[in-house]
């Protein structure tokens, strides 16, 4: 009568693909993670897109593309509506992950997958929680509990834990086990036994991290040289992730050694990164809280970091050595893009890649060995339009807005018809024209933001001056018998509105963020599009360190073989890593792995039995703890009975216990136990794999402890000659256990 | 209070404490001591005497702890704040854990006298220290009791709080002018304490000792927490002071998801209540305007963080709505103002949703028309201005050097702007007496007006009772309140839980309570075990394993799988020199056991016997034999047995004879029995008689019990005696009968 528990993955298993699994306990199905990889691609989803209507909830695990990019796609696209829960840096973070990588797409293409209203949309009704807070589901979900952990990955990273029944499933994926500069490591090695593991195998093959010391050292050094030889480097990193650790590093080594060279940190984000990164210092390291509870020392308050939000910025700065750090770590889009390209050609400049680029990245294809010489890279550029073409779009325009009113009365008359939270028709005509086509076009379902959705979809910048996120549609307002038509809509949804006005204004329209991407989301501008294919010869070199702040093969799986799950399920991660992991793991950990394939539900019910009972004051009185270490132990003989309220109880046995096998409760170390017996003045020393023990006595140990579930209990062996010698390291060795 | 620091020197000399118990000497040894201790001792005995007359027994809990451990007896027990506002520390203790609710000190007092009752309580017991908010009267006893008391437990307390603890206690230390003997902390020991100090965030929930807790918002001040603690299913929620009203920069006090089994609550504001925000700010900034507007000096005694804060945003505010105000300057006199302001912009999280709005765009705490002012070198008291200056009693420091100077002025005027405590000259001036005394001891008159407009954040009556009314704890226990207000509260409260299931307690500083919690212990059984549930009757066997407070029954097999601990097997095998022949040591052990096998080993082809299958004896060559089997308290028997018999076989010397061929009678053994269990008991209870039919009678102490030897049964008048014959006679019993060899 365990729990039932299934788990679907939906992508992102015997591949790097971004991870969105779908993890269903007694029937209440968990989305965990809605990824999505840097180049946007809808196939990846298509599989999200079939079960999205029956998630119940979803939780999101790091603030970054690959663990929740497809968010806001999946909300406005693919009918995903449930509840969100995240920690507050995970939401902050992501929502600038995605601002950022919107403004980065949007700069160099059509970008129309959703907008930056939709990002806001999603992001809204995410609910935070704090890290080991216990939130209880309620309706569909009653009895289950949900707690985010630390992962150590990335600020507000987690390892998920959801308990039913007393039966914990864990969703750990990309944790660390190291301490760095702004994390404390991962919490999941407190786990002991959960029912079910689901973890990744993305760096299973990877072994031997050097000490953080050394890696860091070895970064410094790489970018002093080139600094030194007047050389510029290039860092991509990631919006609002591991680009901390990175900054932190420069920071504090700059200021140690009261160094000059300039250090920028472009992204469109960067000021907003840094604000917010101020202000979570509850979610970072031991180290870091102390700093500034002693000396009111914000670790990112940086004197030499410059935050740059604007490409334009960096060009006013005379030309001379320095490090940008610059988003899109893929080199795909983005100032890192833009940048590369610049500085590829000098053989002084270095690039610096602290993380794996995704899959079929130009990221990816320089960190491949050897590099190669020359990349073909698109450069787009968005420019005002001239002309013909501007009168041309202009008429466009024209035209639209009638549309657009149009319709508007059309939808206003259905609505007026129909009861308000009837879906649109999908099949109007115009919506179809105007907004990408999700994998199935009767996705369209938003309600009734479906109108405003349309507008900004057609990607048209409205003619006012107000931007994307204030859809403006005055000068065609209808008028009748009655004076100006009016949309019930705008006055209904008021109350929402005010909470969603604030967000804006704290996550984007705030003039700090602004002052470099209000060129474009204000941009009024018409604009289009211009794309030149360019060869790049890639002369700078080319470094590539690990600085992704996962922990490594070795380490996974000594923390898998101490967490020790009843069963363990393998996801994300080569075909290689994943098939790898499963071996070691079927012969050290557990004898239930599973390594599921692309929507194949697997079924990780644990086949556990249990009921409970009362113990009842009778009883315990006669019983007699041993303590264990956090354990306490003993033996029971009890009577079935029932209580008043009709719940078993155990009471004391009326007829004398039936004998059993004595059980000897403990866990012994050879080393340890040499050790114990020296001090008692016994000679002992190993050989051949036993421990010898005075003259004659050999004590040897068979079976292995170390595989948990494997059932297999330790035997101890001892033999010896009939002497005084054998009783006494019998008596020794008796003492190191419990017999009950 | 002077009592307290009696009770330290006493304690550091005899833990025995024969004071505590209200004994009917006092003590003379100390008399001889030292002058000093003359004059403390007096103290002593006035508390002696006290307690004496009130007839209250002065209940020692070193002694309750420690007989009620592991008790189901719930003790909570104020150490201060109880009937009074001021140094709130609650103890609180049950099923052997022990915890402490804040750590505060009185700040009407000063030197020991401003503590706790800490001697009421053995520090080096306390697993767990809670701190709710920053407030001194919350807080500032914390780096005493670390640093100069046993205690050895943890502390926590939120990230807001433990910055701002350090930054207040600091300046405290500095402010604070007394003698360096009353000093109760340095520097060093705020810094000390500063690394025990662990962290909490909201909501989250941690595990100590088996003590489960976590915390909630309080709404009282940045970082101020409920605390709700789970002792084996036992909640209790303690509030701290607390808010149940959003305000600019702080979210309202939440409610917790579960009812507790008992609230302790604050009762500051008693039966009053608070006129509604908008308005109490209106009057604030009227007054204000006013009397700036006819060239008067306001001046705010306010405490230097937390409230201060929301004053400021409301002046700022203000200040930029007024332009034809941006001559008057306000000032925020504090030593602390710059420092805190790190601060505040750091957590912003733990505030409400506008101010993290605002802070998207700016920083609110910056504020554009007031002016941090150190000392009062550097302000120049030229014509109208606002001062805020702290501390928020007047009792010292910059805030009462400004009320000297502008008391007499009827044109200035003062705005008490929060609670102020009993015994401070704030609260003597609310009262608007004609004459007050300054700090330089003359006398002068008081013509400046005098405001009293609550900004304080404590819950009032309409704040408290909503807030029972929801949770519904079935008992509430009442503190942080002066005597009255708490009495009143307490009536009406009474009245609102007309049913008579909710109890409402108001115990004073050092008087507990004690309630009962009948906790049923539930187990759950897992694994192997639980393969079948059972039915009434049938027996269930296995290891009963406790973590904390859980229990949880298992098969030894499965011990692995559930938990960390392993279970282990030892296999012993011993050699010993035999050159006799094999038959000669098979003939010996059949006639000692009754299943002896032999046969042959399967590898090596030597014979084997094997004893109850618990033993193997084998033949290894013409000169050893061999045993083995595994560890097990019936085998290393049956082993050490079967050793004796081989080593007295080779030597020749058979010391083993056979009694006698015949088989025991039944009568015969049953008589055998008989004596043995006669022999016992006398041995156990002395005074054993045959009785008719098969019984005995036991006399012990005038106390006669009947024991029915075939039944088991046992009459006797005295359930005490009757238990210990029962028990005596289930072990005496089971240990004459022979040993199971077959059980497994």
């Amino acid at each position: 009568m365990g729990t039932s528990v299934q788990v679907k993955p939906l992508c992102g298993v015997y591949n790097e693909n971004p991870l969105s699994y779908l993890v269903s306990i007694d029937g209440f199905n968990f989305l965990i993670d809605c990824g999505w990889n840097d180049h946007f691609d809808t196939s990846l989803l298509e599989r999200l897109y079939r079960v999205a209507s029956t998630v119940d909830a979803v939780l999101l695990s790091h603030p970054d593309t690959l663990h929740l990019g497809a968010l806001p796609y999946a909300m406005k696209q693919l009918g995903l509506s449930a509840p969100v829960f995240a920690t507050e840096p995970v939401y902050r973070l992501g929502l600038l992950t995605m601002y950022d990588h919107y403004l980065s797409r949007k700069q160099v293409s059509e970008f129309d997958l959703f907008t930056l209203d939709d990002i806001d949309l999603a992001f809204q009704n995410i609910t935070r929680l704090t890290y080991s807070q216990n939130y209880y589901m309620s309706g569909k979900g009653e009895g289950i509990v949900i707690a985010p952990h630390a992962a150590g990955h990335l600020l507000g990273g987690t390892v998920w834990k959801v308990t039913k029944d007393g039966e914990d499933v864990i969703y750990a994926v990309d944790f660390n086990h190291r301490k760095e500069r702004h994390l404390n490591g991962t919490v999941l090695e407190s786990f002991v036994r959960p029912a079910v593991l689901i973890t990744d195998a993305y760096n299973a093959l990877l072994s031997n991290q050097p000490p953080r010391r050394q890696r860091d050292q070895q970064f410094l050094d790489a970018i002093m040289k080139t600094l030194r030889a007047d050389g510029k480097i290039l860092v991509p990193v990631d919006t609002a992730g591991r680009v901390l650790e990175l900054l932190l590093i420069l920071e504090q080594y700059w200021e140690q050694h009261q160094l000059t060279y300039p250090i920028f940190f472009l992204t469109y984000v960067s000021s907003s990164t840094i604000d917010y990164a101020k202000s979570f210092l509850e979610w970072m390291s031991d180290s870091i809280a102390k700093s500034f509870e002693h000396t009111r020392d914000n670790a990112f308050f940086m004197k030499h970091v410059t935050l740059l939000i604007n490409k334009s910025e960096l060009e006013n700065i005379p030309d001379g050595p320095k490090i940008v750090l610059a988003s899109m770590a893929s080199l795909e889009v983005g100032f890192s893009h833009d940048i590369f390209v610049e500085w590829a050609a000098d053989s002084k400049n270095l690039v610096l890649f602290t993380e794996r680029g995704q899959f079929a990245t130009l990221a990816r294809m320089l960190q491949s060995d050897p590099p190669p010489k020359a990349v073909k890279v698109t450069m787009s550029k968005r420019i005002p339009l001239v002309g013909e073409e501007l009168a041309a779009y202009e008429e466009e325009q024209n035209r639209k807005r009638k549309e657009e009113a149009l319709k508007a009365t059309l939808i206003k008359e259905e609505e007026a018809k129909a009861s308000l939270g009837v879906e649109l028709v999908p099949a109007d005509p115009m919506i179809i024209d105007a907004s990408i086509k999700p994998p199935s076009s009767n996705a369209a379902g938003l309600q009734h933001g479906a109108f405003r959705d349309v507008f900004i979809d057609g990607f048209v910048s409205p003619p006012s001056s107000a931007g994307p996120m204030f859809p403006f549609y005055d000068s065609s307002s209808e008028w009748d018998d009655f004076g100006e038509v009016i949309n019930p809509d705008d006055y209904m949804i008021k109350d929402e509105d005010m909470d969603q006005a604030s967000m804006r204004i704290d996550g984007d329209l705030n003039g700090k963020l602004d002052e470099g991407s209000a060129g474009l989301i204000l941009d009024t501008t018409p604009s289009k599009v211009v794309s030149s294919e360019q060869t790049v010869y890639v002369k700078c070199s080319l470094v590539y360190m690990d600085f992704e702040g996962r922990s490594d093969g070795g380490s996974i799986k000594k923390i898998l073989g101490h967490v020790a799950p009843l069963k363990l399920v393998l996801v994300h991660g080569s075909a290689e890593a994943t098939e790898h992991l499963r071996q070691h793991c079927l012969k050290n950990v557990c004898p239930y792995v599973y390594a599921p394939q692309l929507e194949e539900s697997i079924d990780v019910t644990s086949d556990l039995c249990a009921y409970k009972v009362q113990l009842s004051e009778k009883l315990m009185s006669n019983i007699l703890f041993k303590k264990l270490g956090d354990y306490e132990i003993a033996w029971v003989d009890a009577e079935v009975g029932k209580t008043e309220s009709g719940t078993l109880s155990l009471l004391p046995l009326s007829t004398p216990p039936p004998p059993h096998k004595t059980v000897l409760v403990g866990d012994i170390k050879m080393a340890d136990f040499k050790q114990f017996l020296a001090s008692k003045g016994i000679q002992v020393e190993f050989a051949g794999g036993a421990l010898r023990c005075g003259e004659y006595v050999t004590l040897r140990k068979v079976g292995d402890s170390s595989q948990k579930g494997g059932g297999n209990i330790q035997h101890i062996i001892l033999e010896g000659p009939l002497s005084d010698e054998y009783y006494k390291i019998r008596d020794h060795l008796y003492s190191q256990f419990y017999s009950l | 209070m002077m009592a307290t620091r009696f009770l330290r020197i006493c304690k550091s000399d005899d833990r025995g404490k024969p004071w505590a118990d209200g004994a009917a000497e006092p003590p003379r040894r100390w008399i001889n001591n030292s002058v000093k201790e003359v004059c403390v001792l007096e103290v002593g005995f006035l508390k002696w005497i006290a307690m004496a007359s009130t007839g209250q027994p002065a209940s020692s809990l070193k002694r309750t702890s420690s007989t009620s451990s592991e008790g189901d007896e719930l003790i909570i027990t104020p150490l201060g704040a109880g009937n009074e506002v001021g140094r709130s520390c609650v103890y609180m203790s049950y099923k052997g854990k022990t915890l402490l609710f804040d750590c505060g000190i009185h700040p009407a007092f000063s030197g020991m006298a401003a503590l706790p009752y800490f001697d009421e309580i053995d520090p080096s017991a306390i697993d767990l220290l809670l701190v709710t908010h920053f407030h001194l009267d919350h807080a500032a006893s914390l780096p005493y009791f670390l640093e100069k008391t046993t205690f050895r437990g943890r502390v926590f307390m939120t990230h807001a709080t433990k910055a701002i603890y350090k930054l207040l206690l600091s300046d405290y230390v500095k402010v604070s002018k007394v003698s360096v003997e009353d000093m109760l902390y340095d520097e060093q020991d705020i810094l000390r304490s500063m690394d025990k100090i662990e962290v909490i965030d909201f909501h989250q929930t941690l595990e100590v000792n088996g003590v489960r807790f976590w915390c909630y918002t309080a709404g009282h001040v940045l970082g101020a927490a409920m605390f709700m603690v789970d002792i084996a299913g036992v909640r209790v929620l303690y509030t701290g002071d607390y808010s149940r009203e959003e305000d600019r920069h702080l979210r309202a006090a939440e409610l917790p998801q579960f009812s507790p089994d008992i609230c302790i609550i604050e009762s500051t504001y008693g039966v009053q209540t608070h006129q509604p925000r908008h308005i109490r700010e209106k009057l604030f900034t009227d007054v204000i305007h006013n009397t700036v507007s006819q060239g008067g000096r306001v001046l705010i005694p306010a405490f230097a963080l937390g409230r201060a804060q929301e004053l400021l945003l409301i002046l700022d505010e203000y200040w930029s709505s007024h332009p034809e105000l941006h001559n008057v300057p306000i000032y925020y006199a504090s030593p602390l103002a710059k420092r805190c302001m790190a601060v505040y912009q750091t957590y912003i999280n733990s505030m409400n949703e506008r101010i993290r709005n605002q802070f998207a765009s700016s920083n609110p705490f910056d504020f554009k028309h007031i002016s941090p002012l150190k000392s009062l070198d550097e302000f120049r008291d030229v014509g109208p201005a606002v001062v805020m200056a702290s501390p928020g009693g007047l009792q010292s420091g910059l805030s009462r050097q400004l009320f000297d100077k502008w008391c007499s002025d009827k044109k200035n005027a003062c705005v008490i702007p929060g609670y102020v405590v009993e015994g401070t000259l704030a609260k003597t001036i609310i009262n608007e007496p004609k004459e007050v005394t300054l700090a330089s001891g003359l006398t002068a008159p008081l013509n400046m007006q005098v405001h009293y407009i609550s900004f304080s954040a404590h819950a009032d009556y309409n704040q408290t009772s909503t807030f029972l009314k929801e949770l519904m704890p079935p008992n509430i226990i009442l503190v942080h309140g002066e005597a009255n207000e708490m009495g009143r509260l307490k009536q009406k409260l009474l009245s609102v839980f007309a049913d008579g299931n909710t109890k409402i307690i108001t115990p004073k500083n050092c008087q507990s309570v004690e309630m009962h919690f009948n906790s049923q212990k539930m187990a759950k059984t897992i694994g192997k075990l639980a393969e079948k549930t059972p039915s009434v009757g049938e027996t269930v066997s296995g290891l009963l394993v406790k973590k904390g407070f859980t229990y949880q029954i298992m098969a030894p097999e499965d011990l692995h799988i559930f938990s960390q601990l392993s279970t282990g097997n030892v296999i012993q095998r011993i050699t010993i020199p035999y050159s006799g022949a094999f038959a000669v040591i098979k003939h010996r052990l059949k006639q000692i056991y009754e299943s002896v096998e032999s046969s042959t080993d399967e590898e090596s082809g030597v014979p084997i016997l094997k004893v109850h299958d618990r033993v193997t004896v084998k033949q290894e060559s013409e000169n050893h034999v061999s045993l083995h089997w595994a560890a097990d308290p019936i085998s290393d028997m049956v082993s050490d047995s079967v050793v004796a018999l081989i080593i007295n076989a080779s030597r020749e010397l058979p010391k083993v004879v056979v009694e006698s061929e015949r088989e025991p009678t039944e009568e015969e053994e049953r008589k055998k029995t008989d004596k043995i269990i006669h022999a016992l008991l006398v041995s156990l209870f002395g005074d054993v008689k045959y009785e008719d039919e098969g019984k005995l009678v036991i006399n012990v102490d005038g106390s006669v019990a009947h024991l029915d030897k075939r039944s088991g049964d046992v009459e006797s008048e005295n359930e005490g005696l009757k238990e210990r014959v029962k028990t005596a006679f289930r072990r005496i019993t089971s240990a004459v009968k022979p040993i199971p060899l077959q059980g497994s």
